[in-house]
């Protein structure tokens, strides 16, 4: 493991090991973080997946009946119909942090009828679409934030997990190395010192 | 209205033309395909291939509908003795043509673009002459009562922003124009087929109403004078539930159409199953002239025959195109008779 360029003295050494302490804690920490994040994550994943199937399952139900419409119409007389909206649909974003990740969270608000054409070139088909759809506005929009989460938690796990391997297979064996080397150097240090005062010792006794 | 004698020329020159209706067997074909390709292939066989030539793609068979509908439109005008006759049938995409033309200029003074593409040929009005009437505000010259109701939905559109009333006014004054051309043309049939026509578009209205629960003050600017069925009758089934409308309206000639009702329970399914009992109503109204040969209600019947036609290869083909359900599709098919 690469050990640390740092002057082997006493200072460094206790700098080293309050490092050593930060780091060890730092990633006990991550590693909780990291943990729990999976926990939400998974839970997250399941609903969503979940949601998303339900929601497929609606989506072809609207575009089945969307499809009776356009089927039984000139579709010149269909987007016509559709040329001039009359619902409106207003949407907040707001975040909440969830584990330090800022999860969206969408209020949609709708307004107005869909059903904003002449009945006379129409089918009810295009009323049971438009209403299902309208319905299904709302679901889509928690799907696309939870799904948003998901991924942003996604990252966040990518990224704490990189920081936890970095902890685990390189700063802290780093800090290791470097206290074992400043260590040795200065028990070197040591017994060159008490060697050479035995010597100074020797050498005075026998004047 | 001409004299009986000079509709046996357009009546015999009608089952002619008759005998190049698609047939239920072709149908069947179309629907049975594997893919688009495959039934367009099927339609290659009948009088639709003298357009798949200039078929640009296989997603684009609504062209090949739509100019098989105008040559035959057209067709039929140059040897009808009473034009008016056809231009009934056309009535219904001039409006849609000025309502494209209306949309499009709210969505231009709305910072949109205007929808030309929209624009269909099946309309009596050709379509330049309706934009150059849209476009420099003149609408003096605009036929089927459309120069005073064009100005009067623009008023309105000015006055209220309410695109869903301007449509009321046009949807009232379409069949206020189918009536009158019927009336107009002096043929019974033709006044009992409009009449037919919307008491089915009343009594479908009334559903849709009914399921999106409106109130009926709000309901009665959805319904249309001029059926044999008025409207205050028709207003006052709102309140009754669905299961009773057939009893309500018995001793009218639309009650038959509920008789072929078989579940009344889900108003979803029912609304499209109404579709297509409604424009089976609306041909069997004009049945009993076709033994006539001098009837000039025969040509109606062909017309709404094509029409039916054009709506049956339309399902079948958008069913083949999606690969959905064929049995459904097979189940919204009019009975072109």
């Amino acid at each position: 493991m690469a050990r640390l360029n740092v002057n082997p003295n006493r200072m460094e050494l206790s700098r080293l090991k309050k490092r050593l302490v930060v780091a060890k804690r730092g990633h006990k920490l991550l590693k909780d973080k990291q943990d729990a994040l999976i926990k939400a994550f998974l839970e997250r994943a399941r609903e969503a997946k979940v949601l998303r199937e339900e929601l497929e399952d609606e989506l072809k139900g609207c575009y089945k009946s969307f499809l009776l419409a356009r089927a039984q119409t000139l579709p010149a007389m269909l987007e016509q119909a559709l040329m001039i909206s009359g619902a409106k649909a207003e949407l907040q974003v707001g975040y909440k942090n969830v584990m330090s990740v800022m999860v969206p969270e969408y209020e949609v608000e709708q307004g107005g009828s869909p059903m904003n054409y002449g009945l006379a070139a129409t089918l009810g088909s295009l009323d049971v679409a438009l209403e299902r759809f309208a319905r299904l506005i709302p679901q889509l929009i928690l799907l696309a934030a939870r799904e948003k989460a998901i991924s942003l938690m996604a990252l966040e796990i990518e990224k704490t997990r990189r920081r936890v391997n970095a902890l685990e297979h390189v700063l802290i064996p780093g800090f290791i190395e470097t206290i074992r080397y400043i260590t040795m150097k200065l028990d070197e240090q040591e017994r060159s010192t008490l060697s050479r005062l035995m010597k100074i010792k020797e050498i005075v006794r026998s004047h | 209205m001409p004299p009986a004698e000079q509709y046996g020329y357009a009546v015999a020159r009608l089952r002619a033309m008759s005998v190049n209706l698609v047939e239920d067997s072709v149908l069947q074909r179309i629907l049975e395909s594997e893919d688009l390709e495959g039934a367009l292939k099927v339609l290659g066989e009948t009088v639709y291939s003298a357009w798949l030539v200039d078929l640009k793609g296989s997603g684009d068979f609504d062209r090949v509908i739509e100019a098989e509908l105008v040559s035959v439109y057209d067709e039929v005008q140059r040897f009808v003795p009473d034009v008016r006759l056809v231009q009934l049938f056309r009535l219904p995409y001039d409006f849609h043509n000025v309502k494209v033309l209306l949309k499009s200029l709210v969505l231009l003074r709305e910072g949109g673009e205007r929808r030309f593409d929209l624009l269909t040929p099946l309309g009596n009005i050709p379509s330049d002459d309706l934009i150059m009437a849209m476009e420099s505000e003149d609408f003096r010259l605009l036929p089927f009562g459309l120069h005073t109701l064009v100005p009067a939905a623009l008023t309105l559109w000015e006055q209220t922003r309410d695109i869903l009333e301007v449509e009321k006014i046009l949807d009232t004054g379409l069949f206020a124009a189918m009536k009158k051309l019927a009336v107009e043309s002096g043929i019974g049939g033709a006044l009992a087929w409009v009449r037919g026509k919307i008491d089915g578009e009343n009594i479908r209205n009334l559903l849709r109403i009914k399921r999106m629960d409106m109130d009926v003050s709000a309901a009665a600017g959805f319904l249309h004078e001029g059926g044999f069925l008025s409207k205050e009758r028709l207003l006052s089934l709102l309140s009754e539930p669905v299961e009773s409308w057939p009893r309500a309206i018995a001793f009218a000639d639309v009650g038959r159409a509920f008789s072929d009702v078989q579940d009344v329970t889900d108003l979803n399914s029912l609304l499209v199953e109404m579709e297509k009992i409604i424009d089976d109503y609306v041909a069997s109204i004009l049945e009993k002239a076709k033994y006539n040969a001098f009837a000039p209600e025969n040509i109606l019947a062909f017309l709404w025959k094509k029409e039916l036609e054009a709506k049956n290869i339309r399902i079948a083909l958008v069913s083949v195109g999606n690969n959905t359900d064929r049995t459904l599709a097979k189940g919204l098919f009019r009975h072109a008779g």
